[in-house]
């Protein structure tokens, strides 16, 4: 038998194989380095979409809220914004019908109210034989010429019964007073928190690094609030987070309940 | 010695490979980040017009509204039950937007304010607004779905966080009815939808704005008076337990020791421009625009505001297409007629007067048996377009209610307009629909009798002119005539309210013409257009 050396003669030398290995090591880093690169680079894009995305559906929420409101107010210092919005829904989930009330001074509707409430000057509890409270009305704002503006219910004591935040100004034995939601959007560090009636709701995954801004303005004949929300978004370099200024979301929305002819 | 290396050169492959498949790793997560970016675009574009379109029905209804007090006949045509009564009747759907992606359904019906003295309506509108989602089903940046699967629609109680939970897509069912049926959590029932989409749901009230007599003496453009021997004040009609037969005291406003005192002191004076004139006490509150009305050298109780720019806007004539056409000197109002559904009757021309008489009590077994009872009448004198409608003078019988729009003038004595109504409505009953009788509430004597000038359209100026002549001097009766300058002069005491363009009691500073504004009178009025009194979003 004869021996084939051919494959001998075809191997590579050691010196070969070292830049051979070396070549394919550099090449093997720079394949991982891109990839580990690209990953980043795909969650910063991800995350900074995903926050925009949060930016801009915080907004949405506010609008929504205010847009329906009864009453608006805000605050500068800390910055919150309470929407006063109606309560259109029963207890057991149907639409209310409103009371609509034509006066001298114009069209008052009312989803949920009492014409019957019970009040005495500097005290702090409401009764009315018709209200039929229930403990999920803690929370929620009450509307009467006698009870101080932002004024809502601490406390259930009883079907006809409910205590106040704060004292009436006036008695009174036949007091019209409207029951509305509270949604209260409050700043917590650089975070957005919407509550409703006291419960917190969550309207983004993480609220982090967003900066609000609101202003209502009323005029004669409406009110509209707006608001811008800066979104700052955070990368990590080096192992340290790097804050960078981000994008800037304006909105401007008219209280559709402060509109009048 | 020949080496065969050629045979394996394959780095160049590996490096294209590799390249090859970074690139498809580059290119997938690329195109996975920014197709869902764009889904999530797409979204809330969606969400936002489907506000649109919700939003745009509502307009749709809301113009259909208005017709009730332009054009009547032409409301709600082609609506399911026409005019809501109470209805409900809906329309729609209407599409339109992009490739029509975006459609809105209707529903109006009617409901009932309180009080309603004038019988006039409001309109509840409810309209669904829904946008198509284009591209992929599939749920945006930061959706996450918690429980229900792929489709997760089909209980609301099951949506996830970020996005779904507020905007609320139905990507394979739609989840309201599913959830809460017809909106009142009837008949929940699994129904899929044609493609992804979103709905939102809104509800309007529309409520009648009015031609309103909310003050004593409101004039566009110039006030004067009353004369040195006059006055203006008020009394409430409903305290005709004070007088047999009528409610107002002259010595209620200087006496605060009465019961009565502060509804003798709200004779308000308000007038558009700065030309404000007067001479004797006025027991009220007075604002200008511009004016430079004092408490010195005037005898004015209440507060004086001289920045309160108004105006009035001119009056359109309600549609007389479906009055009867009136003629003769007497009228007699039938019965069974209500607020709401007044008898309807047009004349050409009462100048020569008319005589207006009501119904009375049939039934024996009843205490409204020979007694007056409440009746409703609207007359329009004259055309649309016409200024001859004028009136020469009216005697009105007990409980009847009429409402007079007139395109002329009005030129008569005081004596001329009889009001044979009481303050109190004492001894007048109203009859209900079921057969049986209450005690009358319609307080308002002067709130019987109320005269509507129908703005001409030339933009010439009605003539109102109230002259002593012989007789009675005591008017019991409201006027509602942006257009026209109303002069009262002598001892005419007016009872009542006037709005006008320009008003002249005595102007020249002497005689006796008094003007005492019937509080009760502020929720009379007629209906000159609807507005939004109430917005709200259902968003479940």
């Amino acid at each position: 038998m004869k021996l084939n050396n051919c494959r001998s003669q075809n191997g590579f030398t050691l010196s070969e194989m070292l830049v051979a290995v070396a070549i394919g090591g550099v090449a093997l880093a720079a394949t991982m380095a891109a990839s580990v690169g690209l990953q980043k680079s795909l969650n910063a894009v991800d995350n900074y979409f995903t926050a925009h995305t949060q930016q801009i559906r915080i907004v949405d929420y506010l609008s929504r809220d205010a847009r329906r409101s009864y009453i608006v107010t805000s605050t500068g210092s800390p910055q919150t914004v309470t929407c006063t919005t109606p309560e259109y829904l029963d207890s057991t989930g149907a639409r209310r019908t409103p009371k609509i009330t034509l006066s001298a001074n114009g069209v008052t509707v009312n989803y949920r109210g009492v014409s019957d409430g019970v009040l005495v000057s500097g005290s702090s509890t409401l009764t009315s034989p018709t209200a039929g409270f229930t403990s999920a009305d803690v929370g929620k704002t009450l509307i009467a010429n006698d009870i101080p503006a932002g004024t809502t219910i601490q406390s259930y004591a009883g079907p006809t019964t409910v205590v106040m935040s704060a004292n009436a100004t006036a008695s009174s034995a036949s007091e019209i007073v409207t029951i509305g939601n509270t949604v209260l959007y409050s700043i917590n560090g650089q975070s957005i928190l919407r509550t409703e009636n006291g419960v917190l709701t969550t309207i983004a995954s993480s609220t982090d690094n967003l900066l609000p801004s609101s202003l209502d303005t009323e005029l004669a004949n409406t009110e509209y609030l707006q608001t811008s929300i800066t979104f700052l978004p955070i990368f990590t370099s080096s192992g340290a987070t790097v804050e960078r200024s981000g994008t800037t979301l304006y909105s401007t929305v008219y209280l559709r309940n402060k509109r009048r002819g | 010695m020949q080496l065969r290396r050629t045979n394996a050169g394959s780095a160049l492959i590996c490096v294209l490979c590799t390249i090859f498949i970074l690139s498809l790793i580059g290119a997938t997560v690329l195109l996975n980040c920014a197709a869902r970016y764009n889904v999530t675009s797409k979204q809330v574009k969606g969400w936002k017009e489907a506000l649109y379109a919700a939003e745009g029905g509502g307009d749709i209804a809301f113009a259909e509204v208005r017709k009730l007090v332009s054009n009547p006949t032409a409301a709600f045509s082609g609506w399911t039950s026409g005019v809501p009564a109470p209805g409900p009747s809906s329309n729609g759907p209407y599409t339109f937007g992009q490739s029509n992606s975006l459609s809105t359904t209707v529903t109006v019906d009617r409901l009932q304010p309180t009080p309603n003295p004038n019988g006039v309506f409001c309109y509840r509108i409810r309209a669904t607004g829904t946008a198509r989602l284009f591209g992929l089903p599939r749920t945006g940046l930061d959706s996450a779905l918690t429980v229900g699967g792929n489709n997760f629609a089909a209980n609301s109680a099951t949506r996830g966080n970020g996005d779904t939970l507020l905007r609320k897509i139905d990507f394979k069912y739609d989840h309201f009815k599913a959830t809460y049926g017809d909106g009142d959590m009837n008949s929940p029932t699994l129904q899929t939808v044609p493609y992804p989409q979103i709905t939102r749901r809104i509800e309007l009230i529309a409520a009648p704005q009015f031609a309103s007599f909310t003050g004593g003496l409101m004039v566009g453009n110039a006030f004067a008076g009353p004369g040195h021997a006059g006055v203006v004040d008020s009394y409430n009609s409903k305290n005709y337990s004070l007088h047999p037969g009528y409610a107002y005291n002259p010595a209620d406003a200087t006496n605060p020791a009465s019961a009565y005192y502060a509804d003798a002191r709200n004779g308000n004076v308000s007038v558009g421009t700065a030309s404000f004139t007067d001479w004797g006490p006025i027991y009220g509150n007075v604002t200008t625009n511009g004016g430079n009305v004092t408490h010195s050298g005037t005898s004015i109780s209440g507060t004086i505001d001289n920045n309160v720019p108004f105006t009035i806007p001119p009056l359109v004539g309600p549609d007389t297409s479906t009055f009867a056409t009136g003629s003769g000197p007497t009228l007699n109002v039938p019965s069974g007629t209500s607020p709401g559904a007044p008898a309807q009757y047009v004349y050409s021309s009462l100048s020569g007067g008319l005589t207006i008489n009501g119904q009375t009590g049939t039934n024996p077994l009843l205490p409204s048996y020979g007694k007056p009872i409440e009746t409703y009448v609207t007359i329009v004198v004259g055309s649309a377009g016409s200024t001859t409608g004028d009136i020469g003078g009216i005697t009105l019988g007990p409980g009847v209610n009429a409402k007079i729009y007139f395109t002329g003038s009005l030129n008569v004595s005081a004596s001329a307009l009889v009001n044979n109504n009481v303050d109190g409505a004492v001894g007048v009953y109203t009859l209900n629909p079921d057969g049986s009788v209450l005690p009358s509430v319609d307080y308002s004597r002067a709130g019987h009798l109320q005269f509507y000038g129908i703005s001409p359209t030339d933009g010439s100026t009605q003539s109102v002119a109230i002259t002593p002549g012989g007789g009675s001097q005591d008017v019991y009766a409201s006027i509602y005539a942006p257009s026209a300058n109303v002069s009262v002069t002598g001892n005419v005491n007016w009872y009542g309210a006037i709005v006008a363009s320009v008003f002249t009691g005595n102007g020249n500073g002497g005689g006796n013409t008094s003007f005492h504004y019937d509080t009760q009178i502020a929720g009379f009025a007629v209906p000159i257009d609807y507005q939004v009194a109430s917005y709200i979003e259902d968003i479940r």
